[in-house]
């Protein structure tokens, strides 16, 4: 158990879990008001419920008995390979909704090799336009689903 | 007999065999390569098996997963890298072998292991499930519901180090099933007002975004930030020399019950997994060996206790999920998906509403079982040398793929979206080690607990004393506590070593 990773997990899930029974399940699920049956509330409000009391636990033992860790736990390259994620991650789904599953594929494709440091156009564009034809020609010929 | 004349056509029909066929070569192809596992490739290939009969998409998935099983080992005989975490016990003497010049011997033994190993599985879940099933029925909600905690619990507990991390991860996927119309009074819950999300979250969206694209996004980063310098291992070619004999296989017989009895009863406990199988076993036939001072050297006997193992799990898994419902393992989890969206409710009822199906399924185990050697065989040269394919190249193909498997799903971008919020949901989740394992079963699972919860609630009618009347669930609800103290004892004096 780490000290700092896990005590920071621990407040990070309390949090979240927190946000859920205060505002988001009374914001999300209604009530109904029927006597004979459970809140629809019930299940998301014993879960979150559970994971509020277990998420201080975690933060409580990893205070007590964690391993002390050398260095910061948020560090700037952790940060940056989370940023690289996200953001890789939706300009995909943008190349992919403005451009469709042939022109943006390919662009997904190659950007990622390129991002991979695989810069001989030789492989680049055929793989990309390959994989991205391919898939898109089974999707809208064979299956039928585009 | 007419559904077992049905179920005869059914598997041998081209739609099934041809989807047999693909899915044990992707299988195959999958175990070979390092960077990919069979639950990645399970992940995307579910959205094509919508677009198949029930049947046809079983074969393809339960290919993904024999082929996958027997493909590992190849990478970790010639590279010492195994091709999926449970090959990594036949790297210790798989690995050796080919370096005393014995490739050949060590690749036919890991591959007959692995057939007698899945074929006796697949006999033990024929014989079984059944007789088990019909134990099942006579199961109602608080029995079935304490069943569920337990295996929940349990697959939290050996997830990882950190029982409580397990737990959370296990809440937070049965969280993300409550999304969508409540089953009683149908009033939307979580859905933040999409239309799209009052069905519920897809188990598509979940899956490929957890296990698949999170997995894709870590090689990338992984591969960027290697030190430079680092060599990718050429493949090996495999030279020219003398395979296994029949006399000398034989010789294995007790190794391969063994860690083929290990590996079914591994795959029946839901979250133990492969790689515990195929090390227990190694772990096994070094101590019964007369000559355990041979294992670690080359000892072929080595390679065939762990891939006895290892394959017997897979069939092994299908026990729960065909008698309760209950995955054994993330690939019977994805099986669960192919069989709810062709309308079949994986459990006991199986047996009685679709007899045909389940004597097709395990007549396609079987064929399964038997097809998986001469496509090992004729493939050894071809899978070997696929390791010299780069991850610059692979990652970004399957990222896509992993696109167009959601869309298909979805029918829309919508259901894109969700596999990206999912994939970085895994990331963080593998960064900050909570289990995406248990986190997945606890999203299948979320329905099956929640209605049988609110069913032993209304039949305890608020009297807590009636469970004593239901002495099944109050054991499984005792063995939940009593792993839950165990297994964070073994946690922290783990994590005092």
């Amino acid at each position: 158990m780490k000290r700092k990773t896990d005590a920071l997990t621990g407040g990070i899930l309390a949090l979240f879990a927190l946000t859920m029974l205060a505002v988001v399940i009374p914001a999300q699920i209604p009530y109904a008001s029927d006597p004979s049956s459970l809140p629809p509330a019930f299940m998301a409000n014993l879960v979150m419920g559970i994971v509020l009391g277990l998420s201080l636990l975690l933060m409580v033992r990893a205070l007590l008995f964690g391993k002390p860790e050398a260095g910061p736990v948020v560090t700037a390259s952790g940060l940056r390979w989370l940023a690289f994620t996200v953001v890789s991650l939706a300009v995909s789904g943008l190349l992919i909704h403005a451009l469709g599953f042939l022109w943006g594929g390919i662009l997904v494709v190659g950007g990622f090799m390129l991002c991979m440091g695989l810069r001989r156009p030789a492989i680049v564009l055929p793989v990309a336009a390959g994989t991205a034809g391919l898939c898109y020609g089974v999707l809208k010929y064979i299956l039928k689903a585009l | 007999m007419e559904h077992l004349t049905g179920a005869f056509s059914d598997v041998f029909s081209f739609a099934s065999l041809f989807a047999l066929l693909v899915g044990l070569i992707v299988g195959y192809i999958v175990g070979v390569l390092p960077g990919l596992n069979r639950v990645t490739a399970l992940a995307i290939c579910l959205p094509f098996t919508y677009h198949l009969s029930p049947l046809a998409a079983i074969a393809l998935l339960i290919g993904i997963s024999k082929g996958g099983a027997a493909g590992g080992a190849i990478t970790s005989i010639l590279l010492n890298a195994p091709g999926e975490p449970s090959s990594a016990a036949t790297c210790l003497d798989g690995y050796p072998a080919t370096r005393q010049g014995k490739a050949k011997k060590a690749l036919g033994v890991a591959l007959y292991a692995a057939f007698f190993g899945d074929l006796f599985a697949t006999v033990i879940l024929v014989l079984s499930a059944a007789p088990l099933a019909k134990v099942a029925l006579k199961m109602g909600p608080i029995e079935i519901c304490a069943v569920l905690l337990f295996s929940l619990t349990f697959i939290a507990a050996l997830s990882g180090p950190s029982l409580i991390k397990g737990l959370i991860a296990g809440l937070l996927g049965l969280f993300c099933a409550n999304v969508g119309l409540d089953a009683e009074t149908a009033v939307p819950r979580l859905t933040f007002g999409f239309v799209d999300l009052q069905d519920g979250i897809p188990l598509l969206a979940v899956g490929v975004g957890v296990l698949a694209l999170s997995e894709m996004m870590l090689q990338i980063e992984a591969s960027l930030t290697a030190p430079a310098g680092t060599a990718e291992a050429d493949a090996v070619r495999i030279q020219p020399q003398d395979g296994i004999t029949w006399g000398e296989f034989k010789g294995y017989w007790r190794t391969l019950v063994r860690g083929s009895v290990i590996g079914t009863v591994i795959g029946i406990l839901p979250g133990l997994g492969a790689t515990i199988a195929s090390f227990l076993s190694y772990s096994l036939a070094k101590k019964a060996s007369k000559h355990p001072e041979r294992y670690g050297q080359g000892e072929l006997e080595g390679v065939a206790a762990a891939e006895s193992a290892d394959n017997a799990v897979t069939a092994g898994a299908l026990i729960p999920l065909f008698t309760l419902g209950i995955p054994g393992s993330v690939a019977a989890a994805m099986l669960i998906g192919a069989l709810m969206v062709h309308g079949v409710t994986p459990g006991p009822l199986m047996f009685a509403q679709n007899p045909r199906l389940i004597y097709g399924i395990y007549g396609t185990i079987l064929l399964a079982s038997f097809l998986m050697l001469p496509i090992g065989q004729a493939g050894l040269k071809v899978f070997s040398q696929l390791t010299r394919i780069p991850d610059a190249v692979l990652c970004p193909v399957v990222v896509y793929l992993c696109f167009i498997g959601a869309f298909m799903e979805g029918n829309g971008m919508f259901a894109v979206w969700l596999v990206i919020l999912f994939g970085v949901l895994g990331y963080l989740m593998k960064k900050l080690d909570l289990s995406f394992v248990t986190f997945l079963i606890g999203f299948i699972l979320g329905p099956m607990i929640e209605l049988r919860l609110r069913q032993s609630l209304i039949t305890l009618q608020g009297d807590w004393t009636r469970l004593f009347q239901h002495p099944i669930a109050l054991a499984f609800l005792l063995l939940t506590l009593l792993s839950i103290w165990r297994l964070s004892r073994a946690g922290r004096n783990l994590a005092k070593v």
